[in-house]
């Protein structure tokens, strides 16, 4: 008993070991970001200056910053206009496309989920085919139809390909699948119709799955630097996503900021909706 | 249990993330405002122009003197005929009245020529400068390299076929040696050892002789190269001495060429240009502060005595009135009465009252006359001979006159000018000092030309000796292969290895030899373009110069074209620039102007003299108007310039202005100011927007660029080059757009890329 006691707490120790090394493969990134904000821009070209052609030798940081300073701080908070423009304009593309996704990918994963009709399986195949496509094969004839319809250059060029977009759809069918049918059935025998059902038991009924669909969307529209680069000439609609590849090697300082501003938001939401996203995952296991 | 605190948990992060995020939000709306605030405060106010045309103004300051007017002398166009004159010397004229007319059938003739040979000037100068930018390229040197190249391996080739011989021939030779008897193989074995022996012998030979001619070069090229250094330090010990003979025969140099200047000028009567030598003169002989001295003096001397003069003459003059009067009262007095007597002896006493005050003016005059003789005799002396000469070439241009030459010679070159002894002493150094190079030229000379034999004697020495070695090596080569014969039977098959080898090794000589010429042949290449870049560069400095030349003669005939074009343009008048009197007058109706007559007129006013650096000659004119800012007046005076001329002195121009409106009293000083704007320039920026650094001059150009902020105005640099500028305004070249907005000023310090906005500030 006691050997066995004992080789439990070796065998704990060992996947502790392990989980914690994963974790520092995790955290040491994101340490690197916030420290780096505190450090100027000649210390940071002298520990990793060598990954931008700024010298010879290897890369370097240490635990702490050197000379820290506020410096990078002031510089973009205060110095810097062109980011908060770029950071409203991420939040003018961001938040519609994801509301527009709400409207749009709820419905037809609904119909995917509850209905049968024509050729559903073929469309949802070419859902999944359209999901799977790389950015880079549909780039040119998203860029034909955008500049037929002389949208090219504004800010509906991110919004409207994003509305439309096929992985909340697949994301949302899987949960609305979830639902037991004997609740629809037993809601018509009430007396509901097809949208009272939608309405009232379907949704509230997803709401996992929803939720966790828009954060995950919102997350990647975040992030999205493709499109904008693609579809956006003008520089006054570029998101903030295009503000980092901007920096020069002589103000690393500010990236970093930057890029802990980025995160933010992203965490943020994330955190949130954090419960939801897990009772999506728990759900999707759950078998009738 | 732990379930619901694990779910609390969750709930209190998700709260706080909401909070978090409401606050981000709230956050970043106020840094949005704070940084468009902070970044309207950065951004530099900038004013700007677009450029535009404009004219230059020159601003020309300086400080000048009234003084009294000198005669102005008109400039008469050569060989032009007057065709009417309308005034007469001793009459008052103003300013635009006409004095006298050229022949306008003979100016237009001689306008004709003038373009012809302005014409001609133009083709010779276009010319000169096509010729400028012809280049000639240097002989090609690759097909002597490629020569040296083939023979280099024409070299190796034959050498490779000289090693086969001499493998054929030494298994040949093994081939007769295995089949030797032993005494056979000794009789061989000594040959071919005193072969061997010969052999070494002869590349001893050789070698000794090669190092021999070698010494022998080298030393032939130190002898050339001390010959070289010797003859320049005798050269440069001459030259020392001629320099210092230089400075003791300086001041005489400049004396002559100022008096032959003066002679010239004398002759031409350009009586202006005369005083100026005579000043010269004065200055060189006296130096520049005892001649003021002196002139100041003399000057005073000069008006005691026209004093003194003026006081006879008044002094004569009253006497003879009071004479006439006595003459009259005697004459009524009756010569029989009592009263006569008295009255003779009263106009004798007035007699004796006469002479004796004429006298005593007489002698003041002469004290005077003295005074000014003995202020300095020397100057005395010099100006007296000058006068007479002057006098005398002034009638007989042509004539000479040895007295007075040398009068005049004597009177400036005297002992004090040049320190004999020293002169001889000097002199007689320079002239030891050119022997002393003809002496150490013939001895370098001899010691070369001996070198150079010794170089003759080993080449010819080494020769001889090859020669001889080379003989006795056949000589050897024939005994062994006569030793072979007796033993081979394939004589032919031996002898033509031999053969062959021989003729490889003459080959492999011939190849070098070839080498060696290839060689010579890309270093003479080499020299002569060298040579003739050299040439080349000397060719351009000359045709610079010729060009150079070329632009004057025909910059020297446009001037006259368009002088005889302006006097075509005023139909042959020539009218008077200002008020004054005619003072000179040489030219008749029907004359023809030699280049000797004289037209001036004496300004009935003071004039302003000022003076200006050389820089600004081009900026001003005759004509041009003038404000004077006199001392002890209150508004400023306008003027016109009357003449401007080259002041060697002060390395600048000075120039005489007539004064409008009142009199002004010699002597008042002031400053003066004259404004001209030039000709109007396409491009023009005003010099607040040029700036500069090292690589030049350059403005920032306002212009809008596509930013994240949406348009925005940005500094960008434009390199630009400044033709010419006053003191506010810069000429450009044609860079810049119509439309482009330079920036002229700002609030702040503007560097290229940076962002700007327009507006005003303070």
């Amino acid at each position: 008993m006691r050997n066995r006691k004992h080789k439990c707490k070796k065998s704990s120790c060992l996947i502790y070991m392990i989980l914690l090394l994963a974790c520092l493969l995790i955290w040491i990134p994101i340490y690197m970001v916030v420290s780096g904000c505190f450090m100027r821009g000649e210390e940071l070209k002298e520990y990793i200056g060598v990954v931008l052609d700024q010298g010879n030798g290897y890369v370097a940081w240490p635990l702490l910053p050197i000379y820290p300073t506020l410096k990078s701080f002031v510089e973009l908070l205060f110095d810097a206009p062109q980011f908060f423009v770029m950071f409203w304009n991420s939040c003018k593309q961001v938040l519609p496309a994801v509301f527009g996704q709400f409207l749009v990918a709820v419905p037809a994963a609904w119909s995917f989920a509850r209905f049968r009709f024509p050729f559903k399986k073929f469309l949802f195949y070419i859902y999944i085919i359209l999901m799977i496509l790389p950015f880079q094969v549909t780039i040119v004839s998203s860029y034909l139809v955008l500049n037929h319809l002389h949208i090219l250059d504004t800010h509906l060029a991110i919004i409207l390909p994003a509305i439309f977009s096929t992985f909340p759809v697949f994301i949302m069918t899987k949960f609305f699948k979830g639902i037991p049918e004997e609740l629809m059935e037993a809601a018509r025998l009430d007396g509901a119709g097809e949208a009272y059902i939608f309405f009232r038991i379907g949704i509230p009924l997803g709401n996992a799955g929803i939720i966790s669909a828009l954060i995950l969307s919102f997350i990647e529209l975040w992030n999205c630097i493709e499109q904008p680069l693609t579809f956006l000439r003008d520089k006054s609609y570029w998101p903030l996503s295009l503000y980092l590849p901007q920096i020069s090697v002589d103000n690393l300082g500010v990236s970093f900021i930057a890029s802990m501003i980025m995160m933010l938001p992203a965490v943020l939401i994330f955190l949130k909706g954090q419960e939801y996203l897990e009772q999506g995952i728990v759900a999707s296991g759950i078998k009738q | 249990m732990e379930e619901n605190k694990k779910n609390g948990k969750m709930k209190g992060l998700q709260n706080k993330a909401g909070k978090y995020l409401v606050i981000f939000v709230v956050c970043m709306i106020a840094l949005t405002i704070v940084s468009r605030i902070s970044a309207s405060l950065t951004v530099p106010i900038v004013s700007t122009q677009v450029p535009k045309k404009d004219v230059l103004n020159y601003k020309i300051t300086g400080e000048g003197v009234i003084d009294s007017a000198n005669a102005i002398y008109l400039d008469l166009v050569k060989n032009l005929q007057i065709s009417e004159v309308y005034v007469k010397k001793g009459q008052n004229v103003k300013e635009g009245d006409p004095l006298f007319c050229y022949d306008l059938n003979q100016l237009n003739d001689t306008i004709e020529e003038a373009q012809k040979a302005y014409d001609a000037a133009q083709r010779a100068y276009d010319k000169a400068v096509l010729q400028e930018s012809l280049e000639e390229d240097n002989k090609d040197t690759n097909a002597e390299q490629k020569a040296v190249k083939r023979a280099n391996e024409d070299l190796k080739d034959a050498q490779k076929e000289y090693e086969k011989a001499k493998e054929v021939y030494k298994e040949k030779i093994q081939e007769i040696k295995d089949s030797l008897t032993e005494t056979q193989k000794k009789e061989y074995d000594a040959a071919q050892e005193e072969y061997d022996t010969a052999k070494e012998a002869y590349e001893e030979t050789k070698a000794k002789n090669a190092k021999a001619v070698a010494d022998a070069k080298e030393a032939y090229s130190d002898a050339q190269t001390e010959r070289d250094d010797a003859i320049a330090e005798a050269k440069a010990v001459y030259a020392d001495a001629q320099s210092d003979l230089d400075e003791v025969t300086e001041k005489q140099t400049k004396l002559l060429k100022y008096m032959a200047t003066f002679e010239q000028h004398a002759k031409s009567q350009k009586y202006t240009e005369m005083d100026k030598d005579l000043e010269n003169i004065y200055i060189t002989y006296f130096g520049k502060s005892e001649y003021e001295q002196i002139k100041a003096k003399v000057d005073e001397a000069q008006d005691t005595l026209n004093q003194a003069e003026d006081n006879l003459k008044s002094v004569k003059k009253k006497w003879e009135l009071t004479m006439e009067e006595a003459d009259r009262e005697l004459a009524k007095v009756d010569p029989s009465s009592d009263e006569y007597s008295t009255a003779l002896n009263k106009y004798k006493l007035q007699q004796i009252e006469k002479e004796d005050a004429i006298d005593e003016a007489q002698d003041a005059v002469n004290s005077a006359k003295k005074q000014v003789a003995n202020v300095s005799p020397k100057y005395t002396e010099i100006t007296d001979a000058a006068i007479a000469y002057f006098y005398f070439l002034a009638a007989n241009p042509t004539g000479s006159d040895t007295t007075l030459h040398k009068k005049y010679y004597t009177a400036i070159i005297d002992s004090s000018v040049i320190d004999e002894a020293e002169y001889k002493r000097k002199n007689k150094a320079v002239e030891k000092a050119k022997a002393a190079v003809t002496t150490v030229t013939k001895k370098q000379d001899k010691l070369v030309a001996k070198a150079k034999a010794a170089v003759e004697e080993a080449v010819a020495n080494q020769t001889k000796e090859l020669e001889k070695a080379k003989a006795v090596v056949t000589k050897k080569a024939k005994a062994v292969d006569v030793l072979l014969d007796k033993v081979y039977e394939d004589k032919e098959g031996i002898r033509a290895a031999r053969e062959s080898l021989d003729m490889k090794e003459d080959a492999v000589d011939k190849a070098k030899r070839q080498v060696e010429d290839a060689m010579d042949t890309l270093s003479d290449t080499e020299r002569a373009n060298a040579m003739k870049e050299q040439n080349d560069r000397i060719n351009a400095q000359i045709a610079a110069l010729d060009k150079e030349q070329l632009q004057e003669e025909m910059e020297t005939k446009e001037e006259v074209l368009e002088e005889l074009e302006q006097v075509q343009k005023a139909k042959g008048n020539v009218v008077a620039d200002l008020d004054g009197m005619v003072t000179a007058l040489d030219i008749e109706p029907r004359g023809t102007i030699s280049g000797s007559e004289k037209v001036a007129i004496t300004p009935s006013c003071a004039v302003f003299v000022g003076n200006f650096e050389k820089d600004y000659k081009e900026y001003v004119e005759i004509g041009d108007e003038v404000s004077c800012k006199l001392t002890g007046y209150k508004d400023p005076v306008k003027g016109e310039v009357l003449t401007c001329t080259y002041n060697s002195e002060i390395d600048g121009y000075e120039f005489t202005a007539k004064l409008a409106e009142e009199e002004y009293a010699p002597g008042i000083s002031g400053e003066f100011t004259i404004s001209k704007a030039s000709e109007k320039y396409d491009c023009c920026i005003p010099l607040t927007a040029l700036r500069n650094d090292n690589a030049g001059d350059y403005v920032l150009v306002m212009r809008e660029a596509s930013t994240i902020l949406g348009k925005e105005y940005k500094a960008y640099r434009v390199n630009v080059t400044v033709s010419k500028k006053d003191f506010q305004t810069a000429v450009i070249n044609d860079v810049l757009a119509y439309d482009d907005e330079v920036i002229i000023g700002s609030n702040r310090n503007v560097m290229e890329g940076d962002r700007v906005r327009k507006g005003t500030y303070e």
